[in-house]
């Protein structure tokens, strides 16, 4: 999936080869690099809340099929989590059976792949939009599973921020339309600078 | 009048001072006003503003000695743990902790001299405890006597087993698209890349992918023909020459080449 494009490459996590420390050096490098350029760098990191437990099936399923992966494995996934239901026990007590249409087992060694391909489509389409902008927006993303990133390189904090803000915006509404929601408390902004004290 | 005006309309123009922290309003899409913090954590890296790294080595250095504290317990000078065991225990289960991320603040020309002193007091802590020395021994014999690599050579040497698995990436990874163009694997360069950079900037450039990139260059098949086994007089042949015999064909025909494979097979399967 790698080799046929499907992956974005900044999709970093639960994917053979790229650890938080390729993450790491990959920000560490920009932000440099940035510098030389007479750039600040500003970045908002974001959570998406229950992120496992939210995955919708449907979605899933046609991004599968997108990934051109083989007929079997595909119909072997949609088998796989379709007639999904859940009963609650208590001592003597049993509900009736839930329908659950959502969740990929958190720990299962599938639910990593799995999520990488449910993210890949979000990632380009957030890519897309930016690209359909007036304004040209140079906001970089990257994705370590749930752990979002926006990264943005301008001359002065006004710009970046507002880029910043601009896309934060456009990838919650992708979000939403993929079934995720982002956890507002968890979002972090943080800037980059070479002055001795922090801006 | 005129003067005031223009001066009015230029400040309005003009960008304001950037405010002291400026943080960045949510509000508008159902979230927080978000202000940043001295620190961010992100994927257990601590970065601060000016990427010294100096508060994540001393994060991890500080819960390596805690550790470590907490292993007094296994073992001391008459009883419990061998020296040799405490040693073992070190390397696998603290050592990776204290050197996580350090691939973010060791590369040519970085400030790390803070980060490494804190790594160096923790090893000697660590020294100290297997070989169970006194306090006030000197790090360096200890360390040998325990059997350690100086801190800094062993940053070294795990550096560049770091820079060796990007030899080997898919072409679709992200550090591709940071590295020079004969690296690249085809990837589009993102507009920080080395490639991209004017020879100055690269000059200047302090990053690990730079230290990648020039050591990306050094890996190849590397073949010497001057090197001194290859001299006339020190070849195997000049040293051993009454115990190598050569056997050729007699003549380059196709039916003497072929009797000639025929005899070094069978004297193949003979043997």
């Amino acid at each position: 999936m790698t080799a046929n494009g499907f992956l974005d490459p900044n999709q970093l996590g639960d994917i053979r080869q790229r650890s938080t420390t390729d993450a790491g050096v990959y920000l560490t490098h920009i932000i440099r690099a940035g510098w030389l350029r007479q750039c600040y760098t500003s970045v908002i990191a974001f959570d998406i809340a229950q992120f496992f437990p939210s995955l919708n099936h449907e979605f899933l399923s046609i991004c599968l099929k997108k990934a051109r992966l083989n007929t079997n494995v595909v119909g072997f996934f949609n088998s796989y989590h379709s007639n999904h239901s859940t009963t609650y026990t208590w001592n003597n007590f049993s509900s009736p059976a839930f329908n659950t249409n959502v969740s990929v087992g958190q720990g299962s060694a599938l639910s990593p792949i799995l999520s990488a391909i449910y993210l890949a489509p979000v990632i380009k389409i957030f890519k897309k939009r930016l690209k359909n902008l007036k304004e040209n927006i140079l906001t970089d993303i990257l994705s370590f599973v749930d752990d979002g990133l926006l990264i943005s390189q301008e001359k002065s904090y006004l710009l970046s921020s507002s880029f910043l803000l601009c896309s934060y915006n456009i990838i919650s509404k992708i979000l939403i339309d993929a079934g995720l929601v982002m956890e507002y408390s968890k979002t972090e902004l943080f800037h980059f600078t070479r002055a001795r004290h922090p801006p | 009048m005129s003067w005031s005006t223009a001066k009015l309309n230029s400040s309005i123009l003009q960008e304001p001072a950037t405010p002291p922290n400026p943080s960045i309003d949510l509000l508008s899409i159902g979230g927080p006003v978000i202000s940043p913090k001295p620190i961010w954590r992100y994927l257990g890296f601590y970065f601060n503003h000016r990427l010294n790294f100096n508060y994540h080595t001393h994060f991890y250095t500080t819960k390596c000695l805690s550790t470590l504290s907490a292993m007094k317990m296994l073992g001391n000078s008459s009883r419990g743990l061998l020296p040799i065991q405490k040693r073992l225990l070190y390397r696998t289960c603290i050592l990776p902790i204290a050197l996580y991320g350090f691939q973010l603040w060791f590369f040519k020309g970085a400030p790390i001299v803070k980060n490494i002193t804190e790594l160096k007091k923790m090893q000697q802590r660590a020294a100290l405890w297997i070989t169970s020395a006194f306090r006030t021994s000197p790090s360096e014999g200890i360390e040998t006597i325990a059997g350690l690599i100086p801190i800094t050579l062993h940053l070294r040497k795990l550096n560049g087993r770091h820079y060796l698995c990007y030899v080997s990436i898919p072409p679709s990874h992200a550090i591709n698209s940071l590295l020079d163009s004969q690296h690249a694997k085809n990837q589009t360069p993102h507009k920080t890349a080395t490639s991209k950079l004017t020879a100055k900037q690269q000059a200047n450039l302090k990053s690990p992918i730079k230290d990648v990139n020039e050591w990306l260059n050094s890996v190849r098949n590397y073949f010497n023909p001057l090197y001194p086994l290859f001299s006339p007089g020190s070849r195997i042949v000049d040293h051993f020459s009454s115990r190598i015999s050569f056997h050729s064909p007699s003549s380059s025909s196709d039916e003497d080449l072929y009797q000639h494979l025929q005899s070094l097979n069978l004297a193949f399967r003979s043997s």
